[in-house]
């Protein structure tokens, strides 16, 4: 019996397709979600422990210490973001042209883990883009509380 | 493969299974039945009795309202009304109705005979049912909880109410161990119980949808359950938690409260839009549009979902700069519930649907979402939200996402899906009148509330002035909810005259996809005699991918089988491919005593009588012992079947081919869920305080911490080395490297209990004491279970490692994951309690 997909990239024993790192196929769906995740907590958490510090008190050009960490800390997690839709659009490409990725029924499995992948790596790709949108736009609001919080 | 051996015919191994899958008749067959069917019935009826009782308890605040200055009922009693009401609808009706739904549905939607935990799913019945039962015991003593279903402190504290309190916090602690439960089995049942060929990427979106709620539940009622631990260990221990004049927060309740809250939302919303996602596809006869969109927008909600939180406190007084992030969070979710929105109206774009009951439901849900969608735009903008936040525009949102969002749907499935729950065809005639008379009813009720908000009506009050000239919109709305009423009455008296005289359903009566409809209706106890082989997205509608001789082989072998003890197939979690065959429990009382068990706990808080309570504790922990010790009769005849033999498959499972390992995982999630609450509750409590710690604290001393945290951590290591030297085939190195576990832990709980007599504070001195005591007991209680863990495992461990060593490394590898998250939670809590306030002096 055909046992469960290899954690690394490997031969399929009935179909001759490569399976993909599911590590990668794993960051593009879940990635987004915690980039995200961490964004959101930085960003929330300094803005409510910042306020009640001197870090809101601090200022460089004008601009206050809370302000300054939030934005580097969006710009940093929006590359990162973007990282993991690069790595989904890139897995999600690989899958498409692999020779073996559109079999013909009579080559196929059942399990058609091409299709199963392909199908993966595309939620995973706009999962990615969709929390990307989100982290920009949360960033968004800083810019109107540069010199207070 | 052994296909040679002789093998009975195949009528006779039909007849074996069924009667290995009889449920047991009778009363003891009521108490004892694990079955998923039974008891996703069992829970969906009773969901829905609650349903009815919360209902007729918004039509008596209606009857007050009708009227300005009406004497209907009084203040006190009104309040009893929406507290009840509000926690009635939440906590003991859509939640438990949609996981009954999924426990009922699930191993049908995926090929499976039930869920991966069948005693579990009994459990969480009956401790949900006794959490009902002892909630609405508070009628029959008078003290009735009126502190509204969100329980805001200070008035939920021991300085303001008695004995209701705590009937809500004990009752609603048991459901919400009811839905951890339902989560972990939703979870487990999805990831290893498909039937081969139902790969990630061809789930129906409701099963996406379910997954995606299961960890969520495991997340979000976690941190309900600790909220709800800690204000009742304020209000009987005398904690200091929420007590602002010891050091404790209000508003710390709040943030714990809706960090759960909001999630709740949404995990209510995501299966209900399941539920159209797959009523919508079978009325137009087409596939749905955008699967792999709709999956992302699922996800999508599932994470931004615990980022909105903040917006139920924007009155709250919290630094402007923070509630703009949950500003921004909260209108961008409307991005995912548009796309599945959009997803809807593509597929039936130039369709021809079939507008039955079940299709009414799923537009009017459409519509009232959409409105629901809006305003909920609208009280996301902090400055609106302020101008609103406690009328009755908030009562007309909340009620459009939630009727619109969640009662429709579960109307909308019930049509859906009753021919196939019990062979009988609805009376299609009686569905348009009954949701006439609801869609109209609600907006009768709820629309004209949007008015009243903005006119200034102000919720939670029993009555109001003459002079705003309201009369004219809440006798609208009364009526409105009596029609309403009426559409819900109509539709009982269609269940019921259907169950009699109702036409009997084909098996697939609405030509659906999925593959619920490929068995009878009803269907059989174990749903399908043997795993159906998904080849598509619409297993009924798509035929066209190869076969796999080797899976059809398969199939032959497991036609009927295994016949006489039961099982289900067990395949990869992700494409789907058969790894092995999992014994279920058959029917057993052991749930049901530790449902009562649980009961007893709270029974002995609720009376003061704690030891009432430590006699609960300790019944509950026997039946657990009971329940996770392998019975060996089980593992002889597992090990003594021709089943592997036969199927090639093996039937004694370890490591990630076991559902139990995959369930230890979501406890493990859990469980750091629970401590990351009280992680956040330390260092919310420092934020806010003049002094940390504050007198008569101090700076905790460090070399008899570092001791006992030292030793937890060598006992992590030494469980963990003890699970490599098993593989490793080295007995005396397991043996001892277990037993090493097991002296470190309760050295480790010694120690801790020493440092505890020489400190000069305790957990009731201030709030500082509160958390730091709580949070060592949480540490305390992860090296108990994992001490618990390892000795099982140390005493089976001469008697099974030869003759079932498979058996033996689950029970290491549980142990060893356990101390994993022992050591994980203990070096955050050695780093929170011990250093930081040297790392952050304050």
């Amino acid at each position: 019996m055909p046992q469960g997909s290899a954690g690394k990239e490997s031969e399929s024993p009935l179909t001759g397709y490569v399976l993909p790192d599911l590590f990668r196929l794993g960051i593009g769906i879940w990635g987004g979600g915690i980039v995200w995740t961490v964004h959101f907590l930085s960003i929330a958490l300094i803005a409510e422990w910042g306020c009640f510090t001197g870090l809101g008190e601090w200022r460089w050009l004008g601009v206050t210490g809370v302000a300054w960490v939030i934005v580097m800390i969006s710009v940093l997690m929006s590359l990162v973001c973007l990282g993991v839709v690069w790595l989904a659009w890139d897995t999600f490409k690989n899958l498409n042209r692999s020779p073996a990725s559109c079999p013909s029924d009579e080559v196929a499995d059942v399990y058609d883990r091409p299709g199963n992948h392909r199908s993966l790596a595309k939620v995973g790709l706009f999962s990615g883009l969709l929390f990307l949108v989100i982290i920009l736009v949360q960033s968004v609001p800083v810019l109107f509380y540069l010199t207070e919080c | 493969m052994a296909e040679e051996l002789a093998e009975p015919p195949m009528k006779e191994k039909e007849q074996h299974l069924r009667a290995t899958w009889e449920p047991a008749t009778g009363f003891p067959g009521v108490l004892s039945e694990v079955n998923n069917q039974i008891l996703g019935l069992r829970f969906m009826a009773t969901a829905f009795a609650f349903f009815l009782v919360g209902g007729l308890l918004a039509l008596l605040m209606r009857v007050q309202l009708i009227v300005s200055h009406n004497n209907f009922v009084g203040p006190q009693v009104y309040n009893e009304l929406f507290t009840m009401h509000g926690s009635t609808m939440m906590f003991l009706f859509a939640v438990p109705f949609l996981e009954g739904m999924a426990l009922y549905l699930l191993p049908m939607l995926i090929g499976a005979r039930d869920v991966a935990f069948p005693r579990l799913t009994a459990y969480g019945y009956w401790v949900y049912l006794l959490g009902g039962i002892i909630f609405y015991a508070s009628y029959v003593l008078g003290q009735v909880p009126d502190i509204g279903w969100f329980g805001y402190t200070p008035y939920s504290g021991a300085r303001y109410t008695s004995l209701s309190t705590d009937f809500w916090l004990l009752g609603l602690s048991l459901v919400e161990v009811a839905g951890l439960t339902a989560g972990l089995e939703i979870v487990v049942t999805i990831l290893k119980f498909r039937a081969p060929g139902m790969t990630l990427g061809r789930m129906p979106i409701l099963v996406w949808s379910f997954l995606v709620i299961g960890i969520m539940i495991l997340v979000a009622f976690t941190v309900l359950l600790t909220a709800t631990v800690l204000l009742e260990l304020d209000r009987a221990v005398g904690t200091a938690f929420f007590d602002v004049e010891r050091g404790g927060s209000n508003l710390l309740w709040q943030h714990l409260f809706w960090f759960f809250g909001h999630p709740e939302v949404y995990i209510m919303f995501l299966p209900a839009a399941g539920i159209i996602s797959m009523i919508v596809p079978v009325a137009a006869q087409r596939r749905i549009s955008g699967y792999s969109l709709i999956v992302s927008a699922i996800v999508l909600t599932g994470f931004v979902s615990f980022g909105l939180w903040v917006h139920h406190m924007f009155a709250a007084g919290l630094p402007a700069l923070s509630m703009t992030f949950f500003t921004a969070a909260s209108l961008l979710i409307a991005i995912a519930s548009g796309i599945q929105i959009f997803a809807w109206i593509a597929t039936l774009w130039r369709s021809n649907p079939r507008i039955n009951p079940a299709m009414l439901f799923a537009l009017g849900f459409v519509f009232l979402f959409v409105l629901g969608g809006l305003t909920g735009v609208m009280v996301a903008v902090v400055p609106f939200d302020v101008q609103v936040h406690d009328t009755y525009f908030i009562v007309a949102h909340m009620h459009y996402v939630l009727i619109g969002g969640v009662i429709f749907p579960i109307f909308a499935g019930l049509y859906h899906w009753f021919p196939k729950m019990t062979g009988r065809m609805m009376h299609a005639t009686m569905g348009i009148y009954s949701f006439w008379a609801t869609f109209i009813g609600f907006n009768l009720t709820f629309f004209p509330m949007h008015i009243m908000g903005f006119l200034g009506m102000p919720r939670r009050v029993y009555t109001y002035p003459r002079e705003l000239e309201l009369d004219g919109y809440n006798l609208l709305a009364t009526g409105g909810a009596f029609l309403m009423g009426l559409g819900v009455l109509v539709f009982l008296i269609d269940v019921i005259h259907s169950l009699v005289f109702g036409d009997k359903a084909e098996d697939n009566p609405w030509q659906g996809d999925s593959l619920e409809w490929s068995v009878s209706s009803p269907p059989p106890i174990f749903s399908f005699i043997t795993f159906p082989i998904v080849r598509g997205r619409h297993p009924l509608w798509e035929n066209t991918a190869a076969d796999d001789t080797e899976l059809r082989k398969l199939q032959e072998v497991l036609t009927a089988e295994p016949q006489h003890w039961r099982g289900n197939l067990v395949t990869d979690a992700i494409d789907a491919t058969p790894q092995a065959i999992q014994h279920l429990p058959g029917p057993t009382y052991l749930p049901l005593v530790a449902a009562l068990a649980t009961s007893i706990v709270a029974i002995g808080i609720l009376s003061a009588a704690y030891l009432v309570s430590v006699f609960g504790l300790v019944v509950l922990i026997v039946m657990i012992m009971r329940w996770v010790w392998p019975k060996r009769q089980v593992l002889e005849f597992l090990r003594d079947s021709d089943l592997p033999e036969r199927s090639g498959l093996p039937v004694l499972l370890s490591g990630t081919l076991s559902p139990t390992w995959w369930g230890m995982i979501c406890w493990l999630t859990m469980f750091a869920s629970g401590f990351s609450a009280l992680l956040y509750t330390y260092f919310y409590l420092r934020l806010f305080a003049p002094q940390w710690p504050p007198e008569p604290a101090g700076k905790p001393e460090l070399w008899l911490p570092v001791l006992a945290y030292g030793v937890l951590l060598i006992g992590s290591v030494t469980q963990c080395r003890a699970l490599k030297a098993f593989r490793l085939h080295q007995e005396e190195q397991t043996l001892w490297g277990t037993l090493a576990a097991i002296v470190c832990g309760l050295v480790f709980l010694v120690i801790e209990c020493w440092e505890f007599w020489r400190f000069g504070f305790t957990p009731m001195t201030n709030a500082y004491g509160s958390i730091f005591f709580v949070m060592s007991w949480a540490v305390m209680l992860s090296v108990l279970i994992g001490v618990f863990t390892s000795l099982v495992a140390a005493i089976r461990y001469p008697k099974i490692h030869v003759d079932y060593p498979e058996s033996m490394t689950l029970n290491l590898e549980l142990a060893a994951l356990q101390w994993g998250l022992t050591a994980g939670v203990g070096l955050l809590g050695f780093i929170t309690l011990y250093l930081t306030p040297f790392l952050l002096a304050k």
